[in-house]
Parts: C-alpha cells; structure tokens; sequence
C-alpha cells in the first residue's frame, strides 16, 4: 500500500483539531485514524479533491450538531444561574438593592459623563472630509485681544489669494457672522439671531442638506439666501418658500433661494438663515477677494498634507504679501474643524466653546465613580459571603467544581449589572433633559445607542461585571466544605486584608470629589465676590446697535437722569468687564522700538461715576472742562506704570492712529478681564457718538421692577432696528464665568454621587460586619458589656479606614487642585479647612452610619444570636 | 432498550463478524436506506454500547493509512444478543398486523 502524504499537512493539522474537539474523547486517536484511513482510500480511487471534500464535510456535518448542543447546554445552564441568582436577590432584598441601586447610580453617571464628552467632540465631526477641513486662524504673537493674542478669522482675501497660489488647497469658503436683525414679512417682523454670510460653495463644502433649491445658486447672487426649514414653516407655513422676499432691519430685501434641513445642534456654524457673502459686498462696497473686512476662512485640503508643514509653507509667502497688524508680523496657523470647539483660547470664536481639559477632568471623574460602585458591589458581595458559605459548602460536597462555581457566581454579577445597567438607562433618560439644562448643551439621548458611546457603555457593563465579580467569584469559591458545614466563621486574619484596601480606596475617591468640589466652589465664589474695582449691582444695560439711536445719545442721556431713582447714565463702547479692543500706546516722545499694547475703550463723562472708578490723581473727564472736547484720556496705574512716565497728566496720546487727547486723571486699577489674568495697561477716551455700544443705567435699590419698566417704556419710543432688550450688569458679568460654573456644578453633582455611593456602600458593609458578629455581640453582652463598648469595637476598625484614607486623598486632591487654580491668576488661597471639612465629613458620615447598625446589633437579644450553639 | 441508531450499529457489527472496526462499519451502514451517516455520529452509539456490555473491543495494529494510529475491533457480546432479539421481538409485536393499513 502506497504511504500516501496529505498535500496540505496544515489544514489537516486544524481538522484534526476540530475533530478532537468534536468526537467523545475517549476514541482519541483511533477516531482520527478512521477519517485518514477513509481519506486515503478516496485518494487512491478518486483523487485528492474528492477527498478533501469527503473530509471537511464529515467535519462541518459533525460540527453542525455539535455547536447546536453545546449552546443547548450552555442555555440551560444559564436559566439556571438565572434562577439562582433570583433567589439570592430575593432572600437578601435590602443588599441586592444596595448593590444594584450603587451600581446603576454609577453607571448612570458615566454613561451621562460620557454622553457629554462624545456631544462635545462630535462639534462639525459629521461633515464629509472633515479631516481635511482647516481654519485660517491668525496667530499675533505679543498683540492681545481680550487677554487673547489668537483671533478666529482671517481678512476677506486671505483665502482666495492662497488658493490660488497653493495647490494644495482644493477648495475654500469664507463665513461671517450677522447680527441680530429684525426680519419682516408682510407687515408682520421677528427679531431673528442666527444669520450667517457664506460664499456660494457653502452647502458643497460642508454637509448641510439642501432641501430645495439649486446647491449651484442659492448663494450666488448679492442679497440671496437660504433659510431653514423650521424658519419656513414659521414665516411660510406649507408654502414654498422660494422666490418669497423677507426684509432686513426695514431696509434690505433678501430673496430665498431655498430650504435647508434644519441644523443639527452640534455645529458652530448654527444658524437659520444662510446669506450669500455677494451680499456683504454689496452692503458695504468692501472688495471680498481684498485686505479690509474678515472673515471665518475654512480651507479644504489635499489628502495626507501634514498641516503643520502647510503652515510653514504659506508663512513666507504671507510675512511678504499680505498686511501686517498693528505693525508687527501675524501669521496663520492651521486648525482641524473638529477640534475648534474644543480651545478656549482664541479669540472671536463663531460660536461657545469648551476647554478640552476639562473633559478630560470629567471622563477621568466618570471613571473613579464606576471604580467606586464596582469596589462597593465587591466588597458587599465579598462580605456577604458569610451567609452564602454553606451553599458553596454544600456544592462542593455535590461535586461542583471550583470553575463552575466561579462561573456561576460571574454569572450572578453579570445579572446584577445587567439589572444595575437597565436601570441605569432608565435614570439616565429621566435625567437627561435636567442635566441638558443644567449644562447648557443639547445632548441628544439616542447618543447612547450610537457608535463612540454605545461601545463605551457596552465596555463598561461589561468591565465593571468582569471587574467586580471576579474577585466574589474567586474568593467565594475557595471555602472548603470542611470548615464551612461545621458553620465555623473562618476569620481573615490577616492584617492587611483586600477589604480593608477596597473600602479605603472608596472613601478616597469620595473624599478627593468632595475636597475638588470644595475648592473649586470656593475659587468661583471668591472670583465673584472679589473686588473686581467697580459696582456692578442695580445697573441696566442695553445695546445700541441702530445709528438713529446713536444721534440722540445725549438726549436719552440727559432725559434718564432726570428721572427719579436713576443715578446715573452712560454710554460706552466696553463694559468694565470686558474692554477687548487694544491699540498701540502711544506718546510723542516715545522710543521707537518700543511697542505697549494698551487696552482701549470710549466713555462720555458719567462712565467712572457710574461704575464707581476710583481715580489716584487728576480727574474724571468733565463738562466743567471745556477743553476736554478736544480730546480727554484716563489711563489706569498699569499704563503709567508700563510706559514708565513719572508725569502722567498732561500727556497727549494718541489712540486708533487717529483720536489725540490729553491724560487727565489715573484711574486706580480694576479688572476690566477675567480673573484669569492680571491687570494690563488701559486708556479710555473721552467720545459719545463713534462705536458706542452700550447705553448703561444705574438705578437705586427700591422699586426696582417699577423703574425699569418706566425706563423701558421710555426708551422704546425711539426708532430702533434691534430688539429694545436690556440685561443686569451683574448677570453679564456672571456670564463670563458661564464655563467654570458648569464645570462647578457638574463637580458637585459627582462629589455627591460618589458620597451617595460610598456611604451606600458602607452602610451594606457595615451591617455584614456586625452580621458575622452577631454571635460574639451575644456572647460580650451576656458576659456584661455595655451597648457602647461594642459599638466603639465595631467603630474603632472603620475609623481607621476612614483616617488612612483621608491621609491618602488630602495629598492627592491638593496636587490637582492646585493645577486647576494655576489658571486662574487670582486664586481663593487654598486653605486647609476644606481638606477638614471634606475629612471630617466623610469620618461622621461612616461613624453615623456603623453607629446605626452596630447599636441595632446591640440591641439585640443575646438569646438569638446563640440559640444554635 | 436499544436505540435506533444503536440497534443499527449493533446489526452491522455483527454482520460484520471478524473485521468490525469503524471504518468497514461506516462503510456497511451507509448501504442501510434512510439516515446519511457521517463517520462522527458513530462514535458516540459505539461508545454507549460497549458502556451498556453489548460490545467488547480490543485494539488492532497502527497501519500507514491511518498515519500510524490504531484500529479498534468491536465484537458482539451475548448481552448484545439478547438486547438485539428483545428489539426484533418489539419489532414485530408493534407492527404486527399492520401491513395492509399502512400500504393503503
């Protein structure tokens, strides 16, 4: 007989495998024989084709059965476990629901947590190639603006003169943003926000749906536009609007030119009125392919260009051809559309923005409050364990293997998470819409099916089952019969027991949440209550956006101050909060080289009273002056200070190359930015009519709902193409914190969660404690011990935990949080009383809670805890 | 009581005498109309009945074909016998007088 050598040793190799995995093992290697003995046969008499295909399909036929059974198998033994896992739920209600209860708060938490992180990241990530999508942004290296030395936009020509040079650029579109306009049709005018200018490619550039009209014309022609489809049904009703005229602010017609899908909240371009760019040019004579005007320059890449090296590419053809700011070199820098949403440090931004870095803060939290719901199921589990031993016992002694038990107890935290996860959806959908407020974004539910968190969500179910089941299910395995149906408590002796170390990581985390909190709620308050060097209370504010109203400026003035129970009245182009225009300082005899930005604001004379600016010499501008007319500057103690004048009165300066004064009073300094940075040089001149913005009021404290309305009604009957809407100064002041506030509230609500958690965790705990000593309670008190000594016994181990876990926590927590203030240069010092306050907090919470069950244990009568000696 | 496919794998081995080992029982019961068998869904009925005491085997030699694995004999046992006669006795009485119903 021919010794006939399979020609693919490999695959044979597998089937054996499979066969050795499908056939009873006690045929073993005769089984295999078998096959090759057919296989040879075939081979000889039909070749080896015919063969192969006799053995692979005995093997799939064979295989077919096999999988069927064995999932079979696994099916029942899973209703099994199932059942079991039941009937521990129910014979122990009130754990099983501290469990799962801990567990979906935490579950619920992160997946909240991470609902929002991915809705922040996901800003302009669903445009078609919006990885090769850029923003020209410029870079002004020493020039700031609103504390600020990177600005969003580019000039208007920027990006078309680059196309055309580089061929990298495939393609670009320029976006400005409009102001609130008052929209009428009909007769009948809304005031509308969301209007944006884009150049004709907009819809083609990025993906936003047209629903009709021609993508190739919508935004061609001057005085074209494409609004919304919400907008159309609210201005149209089922009408096409197409064709149909809506006016601008009572003097521009703009024709639509189609619809578009509503946009999707999570982009920063977020409008509902698209408007050719042609438009502005017509508007305003401005050249948009020129070096005056800007805009929001968005470019389009080829495929594998690094943008790092665009960058230097285009820096010397720009440092040559295009014109410099404020007489120092700017240049471009590249940003990827999907991560403008996440930078707070440029200026001029289209629309609000996160700070990375504090997602990242709040994915790191989201991921300590799951540790510290998965510590807290396996320590209730692990100690729970004292009543489940004769179980374990009793399977061991039926025959169970130690894998089956440990499957079976996996299998029971993977049904307790999954009862935890159900119901942590649950929670989550009830608390979506209070935390969408809460935050102030609008993050929709169905992320949580979707791709970036459903994995998320789905990695977390099953990692928290694996990780706090696997340390139950090996521990509780390992009681050995013996010992255990003898009901003989097996103490753990050893010192440093795991439990120890689990629960004193709990409480660390929960005392690092609350100390962050702490700090960071005091940081908050102290910036608000800070001395910020002006008044901000019982001031109105209203925007002047409209010339006619500009021209009677003085009028209004005049008529407001007149009126009882106002103080004063005043027009401005910077609140004192934020003075974001800057110039160049400037005063003859300054040396060439050197250059002093200085923040510059107009003001008429009732500016420093009104916001109570205090001066350090000279005086405020005054009507008394005549001269000041002519030209009149205040400057702050920083000004002086930078330029170096020892006399600063008298100083004619210059301001926006064109508006000369002389200095005549020092103003002490104030915080005219965020507390974020400190105090820079400022200059206001004297002006009431030229970029005047802002019209402020201050009244006195009583009445004041009857005054403003008085006022409002006064100011309303003057003409006005913007919406006649005030604001209190405080609140605008409040606003700008708006960032840290969140960031503040969504600290505490975790710090809680994870106290909630912890104590959860410690109540459960605590009652197993005293549970598994109920027998030595009885024998002490029958012996004659007093209530308390026990409780201080039971108290004494606990405490200890808690102490080292505050010695662990206080370090930690204050190497973070002095990270955080690093920002901020002003800094609410951080004082050791919040580490006691968060340390002492937790101590009492665990104390309250051993208390609680260690004197019930206590209190119980002796006789039942021995009756079954 | 025998199974189908035991009381099949049973005749065959004792159809086949002296040289019953899997594969010329393979062989032999594919003839038999109904059931595809494939080499897999003999092995369990083999090992079940020589559990129950209907079969004994013994080893046989390694041959080449078999890449040097060995051939396993099985030979009836008279327990065998009986639980093959017992079936045929069932057989018939189950089926007694049924022939004309059934072929109508």
């Amino acid at each position: 007989m021919k010794f006939i050598r399979s020609t693919n040793p490999s695959s044979f190799r597998i089937g054996n495998q499979l066969l050795n995995l499908i056939l009873p093992s006690f045929f073993g290697g005769t089984a295999i024989g078998d096959y090759q003995e057919i296989f040879h046969r075939i081979a000889e008499t039909e070749g080896r084709i015919r063969a192969n295909r006799w053995y692979w399909s005995q093997i799939v036929r064979s295989l077919i059965p096999f999988i069927i059974n064995s999932i079979q198998w696994r099916v029942i033994m899973l209703k099994n476990n199932l059942r079991i896992a039941l009937r521990v739920i129910k014979n122990h209600r009130g754990f099983s629901f501290i469990n799962i209860f801990g567990l979906s708060v935490g579950l619920a938490a992160f997946l909240i947590i991470f609902m929002y992180v991915g809705y922040e990241l996901s800003f302009d990530r669903f445009h078609a190639n919006h990885e090769q999508i850029y923003r020209l942004s410029t870079h002004m290296p020493g020039h700031y603006h609103s504390g600020k030395d990177r600005m969003a936009f580019s000039r208007l020509g920027t990006a078309s003169a680059l196309h055309k040079i580089f061929p990298e650029i495939k393609d670009y579109v320029r976006i400005r943003s409009g102001r609130r306009s008052k929209i009428t049709l009909d007769g009948q005018s809304f005031f509308e926000a969301g209007i944006i200018y884009a150049d004709h490619n907009f819809f083609n550039f990025f993906s936003f749906n047209l629903l009709s009209g021609e993508i190739a014309d919508v935004l061609s022609a001057p005085y074209s536009m494409v609004i919304s489809q919400e907008m159309s049904e609210k201005y149209f009703g089922t009408a096409n609007p197409v064709g149909r005229v809506l006016r601008f602010n009572d003097e521009t017609d703009m024709t639509i030119r189609g619809v578009m899908e509503n946009m999707p909240k999570n982009t920063q371009f977020k409008s509902d009125f698209v408007v050719s760019l042609t438009t502005y040019g017509a508007m305003t004579n401005i050249d948009l392919d020129g070096w005056r005007g800007s805009a929001y320059s968005f470019i389009r890449l080829d495929n594998d260009i690094d943008p790092k090296s665009f960058e230097n590419k285009i820096r010397p053809y720009t440092d040559e051809h295009m014109p410099s700011h404020g007489g120092s070199k700017s240049y471009f820098f590249l940003q990827k559309l999907g991560s403008i949403h996440l930078r707070t440090d440029i200026d001029a931004e289209m629309a609000a923005v996160t700070d990375a870095r504090t997602l990242t803060i709040f994915g790191t939290v989201a991921v300590l409050i799951l540790l510290v719901a998965s510590i807290n199921y396996m320590n209730l589990t692990t100690a729970r364990s004292a009543m489940r031993m004769k179980e374990v016992g009793i399977r061991k002694v039926i025959g169970a293997r130690k894998s089956q038990l440990r499957r079976q107890f996996l299998g029971e935290t993977f049904f307790m998470t999954l009862l935890a996860f159900l119901l942590a959806i649950i929670i989550v959908t009830l608390a979506l819409p209070p935390f969408n407020q809460f935050v102030d974004r609008a993050i929709p539910l169905q992320s949580l099916v979707t791709f970036p968190i459903g994995f998320w969500a789905l990695a977390a179910f099953l990692g928290v089952s694996f990780l706090s089941g696997i340390y139950p299910a090996l521990y509780l395995s390992r009681f050995q019969p013996g010992e255990v149906l003898q009901s003989r408590m097996l103490r753990v002796t050893r010192r440093f027991n795991l439990r120890a170390v689990l629960v004193i990581l709990q409480f660390a985390v929960s005392i690092i949440l609350l100390v962050c909190t702490l700090v960071v709620r005091g940081q908050l308050h102290f910036i608000q209550d800070y001395k910020v060097g002006y008044n901000k209370d019982q001031i109105l504010v209203y925007s002047i956006g409209d010339n006619r109203v500009r021209d009677k400026l003085d009028i209004i003035k005049n008529d407001l101050a007149q009126m009882p129970n106002v103080q004063y009245a005043s027009s401005t182009m910077h609140l004192p909060n934020s003075i974001r225009s800057s110039s160049n300082l400037e005063w003859p005899g300054k040396p060439e080289e050197v250059e002093i930005q200085v923040y510059t604001a107009f003001a008429d004379y009732d500016y420093v009273d009104l916001f109570g600016l205090e001066l350090v010499e000279g005086r405020n501008f005054s009507r008394n002056f005549p001269v000041d007319k002519e030209g009149a500057f205040l400057v702050n103690e920083t000004a002086v200070r930078v330029a170096g004048w020892d006399q600063a009165i008298g100083k004619e300066l210059t301001a926006f190359g064109d508006k000369k004064g002389k200095v005549v009073g020092i103003l002490k300094d104030f915080h005219f930015h965020s507390l974020h940075r400190p105090v820079e040089p400022l200059q206001i001149y004297l002006e009431s009519k030229q970029w005047i913005y802002y019209l402020t009021i201050k009244i006195d404290g009583q009445n004041i709902p009857e005054n403003t309305k008085q006022i409002h009604s006064y100011l309303s009957q003057y003409p006005n193409n913007q919406p006649l809407e005030y604001e209190f100064f405080d609140d605008i002041f409040d606003r700008a914190y708006r960032n840290e506030m969140r960031f503040e509230r969504i600290v505490t609500i975790f710090a809680a969660l994870a106290i909630l958690i912890a104590g959860l965790g410690l109540l459960g705990l605590a009652s197993f404690m005293v549970a598994r000593r109920k027998k030595e309670i009885g024998i002490r008190k029958v012996m004659g011990s007093s209530e308390g000594q026990m409780v201080w016994s039971l108290l004494r181990s606990f405490l200890q935990w808690v102490v080292i876990a505050n010695a662990l926590a206080w370090p930690f927590s204050w190497w973070i949080m002095r990270r955080w203030l690093a920002d901020f240069s002003f800094q609410a010092p951080l004082r050791i009383e919040l580490f006691i306050l968060a340390g002492l907090s937790t101590l009492v919470i665990a104390a309250a809670l051993i208390c609680y069950q260690a004197i019930r244990a206590a209190r119980a009568n002796p006789v039942d805890a021995l009756r079954y000696e | 009581m025998l199974t189908r496919p035991e009381e099949l794998i049973l005749l065959t081995v004792l159809k086949l005498k002296e040289d019953a080992y899997c594969v010329p029982i393979y062989d032999e019961i594919q003839k038999m109309p109904g059931k595809d068998w494939t080499l897999g869904s003999i092995y369990p009925p083999l090992y079940r009945l020589e559990q129950k005491g209907f079969l004994t085997s013994e080893m046989g030699e390694p041959t080449a074909e078999r890449g040097g694995k060995r051939k396993r004999f099985y030979r009836i046992t008279p327990k065998g016998l009986e639980a093959l006669q017992e079936i045929k006795r069932l057989h018939e009485a189950s089926w007694n007088g049924m022939n004309d119903l059934v072929f109508e």
